[in-house]
């Protein structure tokens, strides 16, 4: 796979604190990564780092190819918005622009900033200062800012944050039209797991400093949709089983441990079929996730799969046990 | 380029750059009109009192020269004396080396130097720079074209108010203005990269103003005659003087006199200033962390 961002154990130390613990990140091009995690786990470091804000205390970072010194070659293509963003109150969102643009050598300057800030919905703000602005219409125009150029990797962290709901939908549209129309490569943190859920395409947990696992959207889906949990004694027979009545769609998670996936309303049916062919079930239960808890489970440390599920019949939704 | 253009444009748009040298201009100006006035109620006042005593003197004088031959018309050539208002090379040079412009340059300056800071903006751009040195040599040049500029609006300044008073001006030779001007532009500069690397080091804090001032102001140079007196009672090491390293006392010694000695010296500590200040800054805000 072509990735645009890797890492190979990362490390950014603060006195004996690891702020980030030997990362080992891969964003695919094109992709929209959702970096998850809680304060203080170690994302606003590694995107600082990723951007080049900060220094890494250890390891490499690899931006489109390019390492250590070569890096500066592809900086211009990478936007960033990290933490707070920088404008100057004094300042419209046009001029603010305007001086970035400057910067990044933009040809056409007015129609391009018109177009930018229509596309973040500042179209309207004309003369007014940017000092006077909400903090959701700042935090728009730090997107506008990190867009300007065109970058072909964009790093967010935080950036729905202060949005209203209405502009946090404006947002994750605008975020999806710029990765499927200018194949931008967009990683992007947040607290607000549910919408960093409608826009990812691939996630990477982060706590501690350290990435506890990456995955892709499909396979997490995966992971969280609806299925029926089995432990059983002989998990081939229990595929033959399961075959024989139709279900197509399993995985095996353990030695005894599989999932059976699209025949949540058939438990008693699979029960009944396992009793018959002799295959002893220990357990059998719906289980099914959500990114939240999917998280909170990963960071716990426990296995998904074992403490997100819960007994049959019993509807789990955005639920702990 | 690019960064300097980006620089050109926020110089442009900042407030602070037309109020700061509209205050230089009105400062040069009235400097120089109230010292000009002052000078001339001060000659018309010893002109008058001389007048006074001049007419009793006269009176004891007629008495006097019924008894002797002595000739008075060389009393009289004291109180004669033309009023000599100076030429506008003397104002200029005064008005370049006030303490006022160095704290107008200072306050521009780390406004201008730690407003990215302040703001945050450099993040922006410092993830899109291929070596952060360019926004340092670009905040720099900022820095050189704005104290021109100030240069100039002091000259204007003066030389509108040198005018307005002046009963017979006199401008001095021009070769001599552009020399002086040069100077203290070449000084002036590197003052400047010092209170850059002043700004960027702390981050354009209010620690970092309130530095330039004092720097500016010459208090720090009561610190250097401490230590002067310090390493001579100490480390008896005689006439040390820590002043001479100092770019405020170079200008000091410049408007003494232009001499070859005096311009080599201040030649020398402007480009050791500015090397050492721009390396600095360079150098720290390249390891620096972005927060």
């Amino acid at each position: 796979m072509d990735y645009v961002l890797q890492s190979q154990n990362l490390v950014k130390s603060f006195g004996k604190v690891k702020a980030v613990d030997n990362v080992n990140i891969h964003v695919p091009k094109g992709s929209i990564y959702g970096l998850v995690g809680r304060n203080g786990a170690g994302k606003t470091t590694f995107m600082k780092m990723a951007v080049g804000l900060t220094t890494a205390s250890q390891g490499n970072i690899e931006i489109f190819g390019k390492k250590g010194f070569d890096i500066a070659e592809v900086r211009k293509e990478v936007g960033n918005l990290v933490e707070a963003p920088g404008i100057y109150g004094n300042l419209t969102a046009f001029d603010n622009l305007k001086a970035k643009c400057i910067f990044m050598g933009v040809k056409d300057q007015k129609n391009y900033i018109n177009n930018l800030l229509e596309l973040v919905g500042l179209g309207k703000t004309g003369s007014k200062k940017t000092k006077k602005f909400s903090l959701g219409m700042k935090q728009r125009l730090g997107i506008a800012m990190a867009m300007v150029g065109d970058p072909e990797l964009l790093i967010l962290d935080e950036p729905i944050n202060g949005l209203d709901p209405q502009g946090v939908a404006e947002m994750r549209d605008m975020l999806t039209k710029i990765n499927k129309e200018k194949g931008t490569t967009i990683v992007i943190s947040s607290h607000i797991l549910s919408e960093l859920s409608k826009v990812a395409t691939c996630y990477g947990f982060i706590e501690q400093g350290k990435l506890v696992k990456e995955i892709s959207s499909e396979d997490l889906f995966e992971e969280c949709k609806q299925h029926v949990k089995l432990i059983v004694d002989n998990v081939d027979k229990t595929i033959e089983v399961a075959k024989s009545i139709g279900i197509e769609n399993y995985k095996v998670k353990g030695e005894n441990s599989l999932n059976l996936y699209d025949c949540e309303e058939r438990s008693a049916e699979i029960n009944k079929a396992l009793n018959d062919a002799g295959v002893a079930v220990s357990e059998i239960k719906i289980g099914r996730i959500d990114l939240e808890s999917y998280f909170f489970n990963l960071i716990n440390g426990v296995g998904v799969s074992a403490n997100s599920e819960v007994q049959l019949g019993k509807v789990m939704k955005g639920e702990n046990e | 380029m690019r960064c300097l253009k980006m620089d050109l444009f926020k110089m442009r748009k900042f407030k602070s750059t037309y109020i700061i040298l509209l205050i230089a201009f009105i400062l040069s100006f009235l400097v120089t009109f109230a010292t000009m006035k002052v000078n001339k109620l001060i000659y018309d006042m010893n002109r008058q009192v001389e007048t006074e005593n001049h007419t009793s003197e006269d009176e004891t004088a007629q008495e006097e020269y019924e008894e002797s031959d002595i000739n008075l018309e060389m009393n009289y050539q004291g109180a004669e004396q033309e009023y000599n208002e100076g030429k506008l090379i003397d104002y200029l040079d005064a008005s370049l080396v006030g303490s006022a412009y160095v704290i107008l340059i200072t306050v521009y300056v780390i406004l201008f130097c730690g407003a990215d800071y302040k703001m945050g903006y450099n993040k922006n751009v410092y993830g899109q720079i291929s070596h952060r040195a360019y926004l340092i040599l670009s905040k720099l040049s900022i820095c050189f074209i704005y104290t021109l500029i100030m240069h100039l609006v002091y000259c204007i300044g003066t030389t509108v108010a040198y005018y307005i008073v002046a009963d017979s001006p006199q401008t001095g030779a021009m070769s001599d203005i552009v020399m002086h001007s040069i100077m203290l532009y070449v000084i002036n500069i590197a003052l400047a990269s010092l209170f850059a690397a002043i700004a960027v080091l702390l981050k354009g804090s209010g620690i970092a103003m309130a530095i330039g001032v004092i720097i500016s102001m010459g208090i720090h140079l009561t610190g250097f005659y401490i230590i002067n007196m310090l390493v001579e009672k100490y480390l008896k090491i005689k006439n040390f003087d820590l002043s001479e390293v100092s770019l405020l006392s170079a200008r000091s010694w410049l408007i003494t006199g232009f001499t070859h000695k005096n311009i080599t010296h201040v030649l020398i500590l402007a480009v050791i200033y500015f090397v050492v200040a721009t390396a600095i800054a360079i150098s720290v805000e390249t390891k620096r962390d972005i927060n």
